[in-house]
């Protein structure tokens, strides 16, 4: 399997490109689609939307589903939905060459939000959570976890993460507020 | 046929119509002659004749669907909107056997294409302006499983019908807005889905409606999912719903009763019982959905309680393994439904404030798009207010009451009646 109407945007790394793009062939023609449900649902998975992951698997033909690399993905695709994070990493090692730019993608994307979200969510974690969660080897994980200013604990062998402070975000362009602003008090005198 | 076909590629509007109708009848009968005559129409030159045909071929139950289906989405895929709104009520019927057919042979996700195409056949704007087509297309929708293309529809707001141009009843809008409720809910935007549904139950009606009563129960799971609870009926739902509909509802209202307790052992145990009953009408899973929902909101209570709180006591009081309850509260931390952070060294969450100060730019955009939400809101209100205040049938009725001043039901129109004056 490979896929040759879309090896542009792989190589461009769109993502939303190809989504798109298979959302719209998909009710165009049952052919063309047929040998793009990989992608597609791995696109969903990057995405992080498991919600239209499950749909899209229940709209793929029965004769279709028993494709190894579809099943792999749906996989996938459950063990993100429960936080497995040892089968995702498991599988995730499993797919061929066709699939590799979307694997290691989704592999980083997925790790950062983990590292994300564990930064945050956790005042202390054991070393071999983290390993699990990371999937990456013990070195790694110390390596990765110091270069972000976490400290170590070796006695005890349990990291201390360090939050991540929310971004604030710059506030909009004063001229498009002025005009915001401008619009608002119009809207108030004309209505009394 | 030869004279259908002659007058079909006139190019008079204005008397295609009246030329066409005429062959109605000749058409019906001529069953075996119809994929003929539209071998040689045009659906984009010929619209109006090519629909004639296909509104023939409705009646005709030894056609091949196959052939059927091909020709509407050809029709769809050129139709000319200016003839077609010569006659709707022949496009809305051939454009409901088309959904039909489409899904006793199993193949919904075909139509979809065509389908959101015809949106504009009857309709100004597709995104505003409700039509019947709208309500085969989120039929098909949900045949298909292809929930995200409504979205963008069922997002918009709907704002007007216009009955004349599209030839658009009642239940065209209620199984609309109950459609999209359905969507909403298998997209998980609950609270979407709970406005769609209430549209249904409390839209005016004088006596109970099937649409209304099922709309009624998908709206009570949802608050469930949603809260928990049960929201009530609206102040403005009709009369005769309030009365009747918890009657055909038993087994939603005991579940509801139910989720009082909070206890999740208790309400799966008072929900077997009824679960033939909810299988029945399809809503089993959303039952387990808000079931589940109670592990969530046990948790989120926790944190209006206390501070910090082991990991093992958590999984106690939300009957919960440690390792589950771990990660339901990861999950949350996650989906920012709670603030709060675990430490596995002594196995404590210590519960947090929402560090949202509201001054950054997010709550600045979003206070933005309200305002120029209810800005829009306004200007629909007034327009709407404008066209009835000056319609004949508003009129008629403001001299009407001012003259027969005595009757009670008066009293409640005297500040419009005061206003008018």
């Amino acid at each position: 399997m490979s896929f040759k109407d879309i090896q542009d945007k792989i190589n461009n790394k769109d993502f939303d490109g190809i989504l798109k793009y298979c959302q719209d062939i998909e009710c165009e023609s049952s052919e063309k689609i047929a040998s793009l449900y990989g992608a597609y649902l791995f696109c969903y998975l990057i995405k992080n939307d498991i919600t239209n992951a499950r749909f899209l698997w229940k709209r793929i033909p029965s004769q279709l589903r028993s494709n190894e690399s579809l099943k792999s993905i749906w996989t996938l695709a459950k063990s993100i939905h429960q936080f497995d994070t040892k089968t995702i990493y498991t599988l995730l090692g499993s797919f061929g060459a066709e699939y590799q730019p979307f694997v290691v993608f989704f592999k980083e994307s997925f790790q950062n939000r983990t590292f994300n979200l564990i930064s945050n969510a956790y005042t202390s974690i054991s070393l071999s959570d983290c390993i699990n969660y990371l999937g990456i080897s013990q070195e790694q994980t110390i390596e990765l976890a110091k270069s972000k200013g976490w400290t170590f604990d070796e006695s005890s062998k349990t990291f201390t993460p360090l939050a991540i402070p929310t971004t604030q975000s710059n506030l909009p362009q004063t001229d498009k507020q002025l005009q915001n602003l401008t619009n608002y008090v119009l809207f108030l005198e004309k209505s009394h | 046929m030869d004279a259908f076909v002659n007058d079909a590629r006139g190019t008079n509007l204005k008397t295609l119509k009246t030329a066409l109708a005429k062959y109605e009848d000749n058409l019906e009968r001529a069953h075996p002659m119809l994929d003929n005559i539209l071998s040689v129409l045009d659906p984009k030159q010929h619209s109006l004749g090519f629909l004639y045909v296909l509104k023939a071929k409705v009646g005709d139950s030894h056609k091949s669907n196959e052939a059927f289906i091909n020709q509407v989405a050809l029709f769809l895929a050129n139709y000319s909107t200016e003839q077609v709104r010569l006659a709707p009520a022949l496009f809305n019927t051939v454009i409901n056997h088309y959904t039909e057919i489409l899904h006793q042979t199993g193949q919904p996700i075909k139509g979809i294409s065509g389908l959101k195409r015809s949106l504009a056949a009857l309709s100004d704007s597709p995104l505003h302006i409700l039509s019947p087509a709208h309500t085969n297309f989120l039929q098909l929708v949900i045949l298909s499983k292809c929930y995200h293309i409504a979205l963008p529809l069922i997002e918009s707001n709907i704002t007007s019908i216009n009955p004349d141009q599209s030839g658009i009843a009642i239940q065209h809008i209620l199984c609309y807005y109950y459609y999209a409720g359905i969507i909403f809910t298998a997209l998980k935007k609950y609270k979407s889905a709970a406005e769609s549904f209430k549209f249904v139950f409390t839209a005016p009606a004088s006596a109970l409606s099937a649409i209304a009563i099922e709309a009624y129960k998908k709206f009570v799971l949802v608050n469930l999912i949603i809260s928990g609870s049960s929201s009530g009926f609206p102040r403005y739902t009709p009369p005769i719903v309030q009365r009747n509909i918890k009657s055909h509802c038993k087994a939603y209202t005991e579940l509801t009763v139910s989720f009082s307790s909070n206890n999740i052992n208790d309400i799966r145990q008072k929900a077997i019982p009824h679960a033939e009953a909810f299988q029945k009408d399809k809503n089993w899973g959303l039952v387990k959905l808000a079931i589940k929902s109670i592990y969530r909101r046990n948790i989120k209570k926790l944190t209006q309680t206390f501070m910090t709180l082991s990991i093992a006591d958590i999984a106690e009081k939300v009957d919960l393994t440690p390792s589950k309850a771990e990660a339901f509260v990861l999950k949350m931390i996650e989906d920012g439904e709670i603030f709060a952070s675990i430490s596995q060294k002594d196995g404590m969450v210590s519960f947090h404030e929402s560090p949202e100060n509201f001054s950054g730019y997010n709550v600045f955009s979003e206070l933005d798009s309200s305002i120029n939400k209810v800005i829009q809101i306004d200007g629909t209100v007034k327009h709407i207010e404008e066209k009835l205040t000056l319609s004949q049938a508003f009129l008629k009725r403001m001299v009407n009451d001012r003259r027969g001043g005595n009757n009670n039901m008066n009293n409640q129109f005297d500040p419009e009646i005061d206003e008018f004056n």
